[in-house]
Formats: C-alpha cells, structure tokens, sequence
C-alpha cells in the first residue's frame, strides 16, 4: 500500500513554521511602515491653479509669514488670503518702488495673474487647494500654538524655500503628541505682541527658526521659556477632540 | 522507487500485531525488560498505565507549559503596564502613554488581573497543545507505519508493536522471536 | 481504569441486548449506587465503535441533513445581509437609542457566550472530576461551544459600527499612540472571550486528531476502489476553450487528503499518547478557571458599572450558573434529536447521561433563581432607594412581562426534573430546555433594559426592537445551525477513542499482579 503523502511532506512543517514566521516579520514590516500617515500624507503636493511661489515671496522678498495668513495669531485658522491681498501688489497698474521696471513688466502680462485679476474683478475667488487637512473631530488652533512660540517651521518646514507648498509632517496623533508631551525642543522667544516687533520674530521666520531649533542649547533654552510662560501642553482627549 | 531499491535499504523495523488490550500490556512489558529503546506501541486509545509497562519518563508537557504561563503573565503585565501603567516602565523612548482616563489610577495593578490571567492561560494553552505536538515530533505526515495495510487499523481495534532496526538490541531473528512468542499474529518488516 | 472492575460483570450483564430491567429504561438507569451504571449499552465492541460513529460520516448523507442544511443556511443568509445593511448603512438601523444604548446585541453576544459555556465545562471540569458519562458528548457539546461563541463575537464586531475600526480592540501600535484602555472592562472582555475561543478551538482540535486519524486510515482502506465522476467542463487551450472531461480517482481521495493533513500525521503510538494525555489533562486543568473567568468577564461589563441594578457582586456567580444552566440546555437541544436522527447514537448517549444533564439544569437553575431572590433581598437589606426603586421597576415596571418570562423559565420550570419521569421521558426534556433557552435570552434581556430607567426619569424611555434587530438574532440562529450541521456532517460527532477507552474491555486483565 502507498503512503498517503511522499516522503518531502516531512518537511513542510518547518517550511511553514520558517515561512510564517518570515510572513508575518514581512506583514508586520509592511504595515509598519506603509500603513502610516508619514508615509501616505507626507509629501502632499497638490496642482494649485496660480503658481505661487512661497520660495520667490518669502526666501527672496523676505515677506513676513503674517502679512497674508492674518489669522494666524487670533483665530484657529491660519487663513487663505483673500485675492484682495494678492492685489495690494499684483494691480498691474500703481507702481512698487521696490521691483524694478522689467520685472514689473513680466508681471503685468503673467498668466497666473490675469487668474488672479480676473477673481478679483469678478468677486469668485480663486480655488486654492488645501494642503494641511485634519479630520473633522479635531480642533487645532494655530494661534495658541504661535502665541506660546511654536514656530510655523516646527509644523510647515521650510515653506520658503517651496515653490510649491508640500506636506511636510505626518500630522498623525501620535506625531502631535510628541511634541505635547515634550514640547521644549520646539518653542522660541515670542514678544507679547509679534505685530509691534521691529523686525521679524523667531516664530515666523523660519531660516531663523530652523537654526535655533538646531542649536545645542535649544532645550534648556525651551525649559526656561515653558518655566516661565508657564506651557505645559495637555495630554486629555477633550484637548483635541470635543 | 524500484523494487530493487527497496530491497538494498535498510527497513525501518518490524511490527506484529495484538488483538486484545491484555496481551499488548504484558508484551509491552516484555519488551522494556529485554531493554529495547527504539519501539513503541500503537493503540486506538491511550490504554491505562501503559506507561509503565513500557517504561515511559513522566511527560515533559507540563514544563513547556509552565513556561507558557510565565511567558504569559510576563507579557499582560508589561503590556499593561506600559501602555496604560504611566511612567511605570520610562525607559527611554519606551515611555508609557499617560492617559487619564475617568481619574482611575495609572499603575492599577487590581485592574490588570483579568488581562494577566488570561493571556496567562492563553500563552500555557499553547504550550500544553504546540508543546506537545513538537515533543511527539508533529505534524509527520509520512511515517513508514503508515503504508502497511494492517497497521491502518490501530485506530480501529487492533494493537501493534514496532521496534525500530536502528534500536542497538534489533536483531531480525530474536526480535521477531521476542514478538512471536509474546502473542503476535502478524509479524511484519516495515520498508523504510 | 481499575476501579471499574468490581462492578464490571453487573455492568456487562445490564449492557446485553434485551436484558436491560424494566425500571432502567434502556440499561442504564441503575439506581443502586452500588452498581455502575455502563456508559455503553448494546454490548459493543472497540471495532463496533468505530464503524458506529464513523459510519455517520461515512454512509450516505441521509435525506434529511440536505434539507435541514439549506434551510438554516438560508436563514443564516438573512442574517448576513442585515449585517451588511448595517454596516453599509449604520447602527441606526437598530433600535438602539437612548437611554438603552446596548440593545440586542448586548443581549444576544451574553447569551451566546453564556450557551459556550457548556463545552468546555464538559470536556474540562468534568474531565478534573472523573465524570466518565461526559466522554459521550463532550465532543458534541465544545462544538456546540464554538459555534455559539463565534456567534457571541460577531455581536460587539457589528456594534461598533465602523467595522473595519474592529482592530482597536487589540493593542497594535500605531500611528496615533492610542492603546486600548486596559482599565475597562469591556477590554477584559476581548481577552477574556477571545482567549476562550482559541482555546476552546485548540482544546476541541486537539481532541479531533486521533478520531480524524481514524478516519484518515479508514478512508485509506476504502481506497481501491475507484470513483469516476464527469463529465465536466474544463478550460482547455484548444478552440473552444472548454472540453468535456470524465476524471477517475481512487474512492475517499479527497477524504482521505483532508482528513490526513488534518491528522497532522498521527499515528496512534502510544509514546505520542503519553504525552497527549498529559496535555489534554493539564489543559483540563486551566480551562476549568478559564471557564469559570470568562462569563465573570462578561458580568464585568455590566457589575463594573456604577448603574443600579448592575453594580452588584453577586454578578460574577450568578452569570457563571447561568451560562452553565444555558449551555446545558443548549446541548440537550442538539443531541434530543441528533440521538435519535443518528442509528446507534442511543447506546453511547444513554438515558442515564441525559438524566445527569437534566440534575445538573436543576442544580444551576436553582443557583439563578436564589441569585434573582437574593438581588431583591440585598435592595431591600441595602436601604438603598434607587436600587430598591430599580428592582421595582424591573419585577413591575414597564418590562414586568420579560421578568416573569425569565422567572418561569429559568427558575420555575427546571424543578421539574426533581421528579423521575420528568427526567426520563426524552420529548418532555427537549420541551424544557426549550423553555431554557428562552428564559435564559430573558435574564439577558431584562438586564440589559435595566438602562430604560436611569437616574433621570426626564429621559426614561421604551426599547423596542427593529425588524433588523430581530432578523440579525435570527440570522445568528442560522449561522450557529448551518455550523452545527456541517460538523455532524463532516467531523466525528462523539470522541472514538476516549468512548472506547471507557468500554470494560479497555483495561487489561492482569490479575495477582500489582501496578
């Protein structure tokens, strides 16, 4: 009488004992490194309909952060400027002493621009693409972040050297609560009021920020300013999610 | 395989079979007085205090699943306690997640009891059962035993004995005698 | 087993066809403690054995199984498709509101968890105390506990609403560095259930494996012949693509690989034995805590509370007795009539087996129905108004009738079994536990409906189930059903070797010799 299985069929416990193991170290591995928000959200990078360039405007003007997301400081919201913003400059008509004469003319007959005019003509607005989304079930506040010295790098990167603006943290939960249960690597000197300083703050000039953030003294440096403006992050559900 | 093949290997050992409860005992017997190693029995239930005739050790089972307890236990406790148990275990970046939930402490060990104890019997469970199955050498699903036709009824109502050719008192004659005279109808070489 | 043999001749002489006396009914109700009952009736053999429990999956499917098969599958495709609309469209379609925010699926999850009780129970605590009229039907019953605990699951995976969040249930890590709250109770659940089901499951495998080896090697000697089947249609490269093919194979091919690789090789040597009955004994001994901590577990949920009428410690036991009182019932339910739809099951689960079955509801009934006595009492003794008030409520309030449905049922009914006809006469014991089952979904359901009145009387309201809450329930009964009918099919439905191992001719006859 034949054996109901061959003689090799000895071997396949231990093929499967190896290979399970093997799959489920190549699933866990997947899934660890796949299944995340620094991976699928990091890098976002979406079409917008003007080219805006934060790079020209801030790396190269030197443009404050503030003087188009104007509620940064007040409200939740950083905002979307209004195309109004846009045309305190771009009118195409009035004269900025600080652009010389060629540039000026290329950005008369700039395509970008015309959309720009044309919004600001007809009243639609243009329609900007939002890069940073949180779900709905979490409050985020930027302004109680940027008024203890959060500084817009520690969350945005170097956005003024972005041509075009990408996603540059996870903004997963996990990557929040990093910072909340240890925020001292991440906060700077910040005035009473950002608006009255003379010259630009450490929160929101990011080359500054960056260096500073960088620097070997940069945790006592936070130790002493959560002391003294007294921060200390929550960790409770309801912080977050009400 | 060729016939010829079959012939020039070495077979795997000889059977003969029992028909009664009684006479597979007393030759069981038999055998570990002759000082056979290498063979063993085969029985449709595991027939009681046959151990004894056979001169089996006391099973190893209850120390891998001893272990398993442990492990278990060990395991729901440092879960616990590092996920929900705070500062318990702040070593480095394994820090705890300090979460306050309804103003019940961090560290409630009265809380961890049922978790620990079942992942306790979880992780023995698997012990007793995957412990065994490694200490009996399973899943084997070739055995030589398995292609004689007559052994296909030891999970019927028919008792065998098998001693292995590589057992150092294997002698094809006086084994064979050893199985004729203890009351083996049957005696048979297994293929290897 | 030596201790079998003083009375071993009495016993044999009771198991001969048509020598059963009268008054034993069929040979095994013997009332004089002195003398064993046998376990086996119809004086069998080990090889009788065999071809009895293995020739119901063996022979023909008899005619009814098809039948039987596809109606509860149907059933079990309702429920399915009311759990697809609920996951599709939400939990909404429940009638879950508030106050009573856990409706029947709280309800049915106890009560199916409760029902898996008695499986294990069998196979463990019975086994710890040398009960040997178990071997009969433990098999059958930790089936029976699998099924009812896959059910008992499926409950909290659909109430969660967004199904595919079931994950966080288990501490994976993951990006939002939240872990499962370890301090609540209804996490003690998940591990509590969870750990009692792969348990159970193995336990139950375990078991399987010399039994399925049987058939393995039974199916191997039925080989010769040849079966030719076709023709079918096959895909084939050719034009045409499909061609008619006639394939020959050797009978029990399929058999014979399934089963064998489900044997995983065994061949019945007794050095194997040795250490599987070590294992199987020592598992004995920590599913018996087990056992006993998951429907603990499960009355945490609830006791854990701080809601009148739930936070009590008279939960744990009580819920305890009360999943063994079900599961009890549950397994008389199947085998009442497997016993008789089977040939020959008669003579392994005897009458006797049956009447135990039958003191043990008794026993446990009476635990519940001290426990529902005692909860009034200790509301009285308590002095405490919203408890008081709570149980009121509950005896004579708004759900009085469910009350008195599960009084009647679990506590009233089973005291018939103090009288001997009661606990012989087959048809009137499948009645009861009949009655059992539905008593017991009772208890579920007048706790659960305790939140209908909660400390603000502004938001007191009625429960009332919706078409789908009842269909999901139903369509639960199916699926336990198609399970149960599959594995009466398919799977060995009493343990081989463990009955043959209780026969007198198992144990060797070595007489003026100790051991």
């Amino acid at each position: 009488m034949s054996a109901i299985f061959p003689r090799w069929t000895n071997s396949v416990p231990t093929i499967l004992a190896v290979g399970s193991l093997g799959g489920a170290a190549i699933a866990a591995g997947s899934v660890w490194y796949w299944f995340t928000p620094s991976y699928w959200e990091v890098g976002y990078e979406p079409i917008q309909p003007v080219e805006y360039s934060h790079q020209t405007h801030v790396g190269k003007l030197g443009m404050d952060c503030r003087y188009c997301h104007t509620g940064v400081e007040e409200s939740s919201e950083a905002n979307i400027p209004a195309t109004a913003t846009c045309m305190n400059c771009h009118t195409g008509e009035g004269d900025v002493a600080m652009l010389n004469s060629d540039l000026w003319q290329a950005h008369k007959i700039d395509p970008n621009l015309l959309q720009v005019r044309t919004a600001f003509a007809t009243g639609e607005p243009v329609q900007w693409r939002r890069v940073h989304k949180l779900p709905g079930y979490v409050q985020f506040n930027h302004a109680a972040h940027v008024r203890v010295g959060v500084s817009c790098y520690s969350c945005h990167g170097r956005v003024d050297q972005f041509a075009v603006v990408r996603q540059e943290k996870s903004l997963a939960m996990g990557w929040c609560l990093d910072c909340h249960r240890d925020p001292e690597p991440h906060l700077l000197e910040n005035r009473d009021s950002m608006r009255d300083s003379a010259g630009f703050c450490e929160v929101t000039d990011l080359a500054r920020a960056a260096e500073l953030l960088s620097m070997a003294e940069q945790r006592e440096r936070g130790k002493a300013l959560a002391n003294e403006r007294n921060i200390f992050p929550p960790e409770s559900c309801g912080a977050c999610h009400n | 395989m060729s016939e010829q093949s079959v012939q020039q290997q070495e077979p795997y050992g000889l059977m003969g079979e029992y028909s009664d409860v009684t006479s597979v005992y007393r030759a069981a017997e038999q055998f570990r007085d002759a000082g056979y190693t290498m063979w063993d029995v085969g029985c449709p239930f595991p027939i009681h205090n046959l151990d004894e005739a056979m001169g089996l050790k006391q099973s190893k089972v209850a120390w891998i699943m001893g272990t398993g307890a442990a492990v278990g236990v060990a395991l729901a406790l440092f879960m616990q306690m590092w996920t929900a148990g705070g500062g318990t275990l702040d070593i480095g970046w394994l820090s705890g997640y300090r979460v306050n939930v309804a103003s019940k402490p961090l560290l409630a060990w009265e809380q961890f009891l049922p978790v620990t104890f079942e992942l306790g019997v979880l992780i023995s469970s698997f012990g007793a059962i995957f412990g065994m199955l490694m200490i009996n050498r399973l899943p084997m699903w070739y055995h030589p035993l398995m292609k004689k036709e007559r052994y296909l009824r030891v999970g019927d109502d028919k008792f065998f004995i098998s001693i292995e050719a590589k057992d150092p008192k294997f002698n094809d004659a006086k084994t064979r005698q050893l199985l004729e005279s203890t009351g083996a109808a049957h005696v048979e070489v297994v293929e290897a | 087993m030596t201790t079998l043999e003083p009375d071993q001749a009495t016993a044999l002489g009771l198991t001969g066809p048509g020598s059963a006396p009268a008054d034993t009914i069929d040979g095994s109700m013997v009332n004089d403690p002195a003398v064993r009952p046998p376990l086996v009736l119809g004086d069998r053999d080990f090889h009788s054995v065999t071809e009895t429990i293995c020739g119901w999956i063996e022979n023909k499917t008899p005619k009814w199984w098809p039948l039987a098969f596809m109606s509860s599958a149907g059933v079990a495709g309702i429920g399915t498709v009311m759990i697809l609309y609920l996951i599709i469209t939400g939990v909404g379609v429940w009638g879950l509101q508030n106050p009573v925010s856990w409706g029947w699926a709280i309800v049915n999850f106890v009560w199916w968890v409760g029902i898996g009780h008695a499986g294990t129970l069998i196979s463990a605590i019975l086994c710890l105390f040398k009960q040997q009229w178990r071997t009969s039907i433990n098999r059958f019953a930790e089936a029976m506990t699998i099924f009812a605990v896959i059910c008992a699951g499926m409950f909290p995976g659909i109430h969660v609403g967004r199904v595919w969040m079931a994950w966080m249930l288990f501490p994976i890590p993951n990006s939002n560095y939240i872990w499962p709250n370890f301090r609540s109770p209804l996490l003690w659940d998940v591990f509590a259930v969870g750990t009692y089901f792969t348990v159970s499951l193995l336990f139950w495998y375990m078991g399987m494996i010399p039994d399925i080896a049987t058939l393995r090697d039974r199916a191997m000697l039925r080989r010769k012949q040849s079966v030719t089947f076709g023709p079918v249609w096959v895909p084939h490269p050719l034009p045409g693509f499909i061609k008619n093919m006639t394939f020959t194979i050797p009978a029990n091919q399929i058999a014979s690989w399934v089963y064998g690789v489900l044997a995983l090789g065994w061949r019945f040597s007794f050095r194997h034995w040795n250490n599987y009955e070590k294992a199987y004994i020592l598992l004995a001994g920590v599913c018996t805590p087990l056992v006993l901590s998951v429907h603990s577990v499960v009355s945490f949920d609830f006791a854990v509370s701080n809601v009148p009428g739930w936070h009590t410690t008279i939960f744990p036991p009580y819920f305890v007795a009360g999943a063994i009182f079900s599961g009890f019932a549950m397994v008389l339910t199947l085998l009442i009539p497997a016993r008789s739809l089977y040939p020959g099951m008669k003579d392994f689960v005897t009458a006797k087996t049956i009447e135990n079955m039958c003191k043990i509801i008794t026993l446990t009934g009476s635990m519940v129905g001290f426990a529902y006595i005692m909860e009034f009492f200790i509301a009285w003794y308590g002095a405490n108004e919203i408890e008081s008030q709570t149980f009121m409520m509950r005896a004579f309030g708004p759900y009085w009738w469910a009350y008195w449905i599960m009084f009647t049922c679990n506590v009233l009914t089973p005291q018939v079994f103090w009288f001997r006809w009661c606990r012989t006469n087959i048809a009137f014991i499948f009645m009861i536990s009949i009655l059992v089952n539905i008593g017991m979904w009772f208890e579920r359901f007048v706790i659960v409906t305790t939140l209908s009145s909660d400390f603000l009387p502004g938001s007191w309201g009625y429960f009332s189930p919706t078409f789908v809450d009842v269909m999901t329930f139903v369509g639960s009964l199916g699926i336990f059903l198609s399970l149960f009918l599959l594995f009466c099919r398919f799977l060995p439905m009493l343990a081989i070797s463990e009955v043959k191992n209780v026969l007198p001719q198992a144990h060797a006859h070595l007489h003026g010799e100790e051991h």
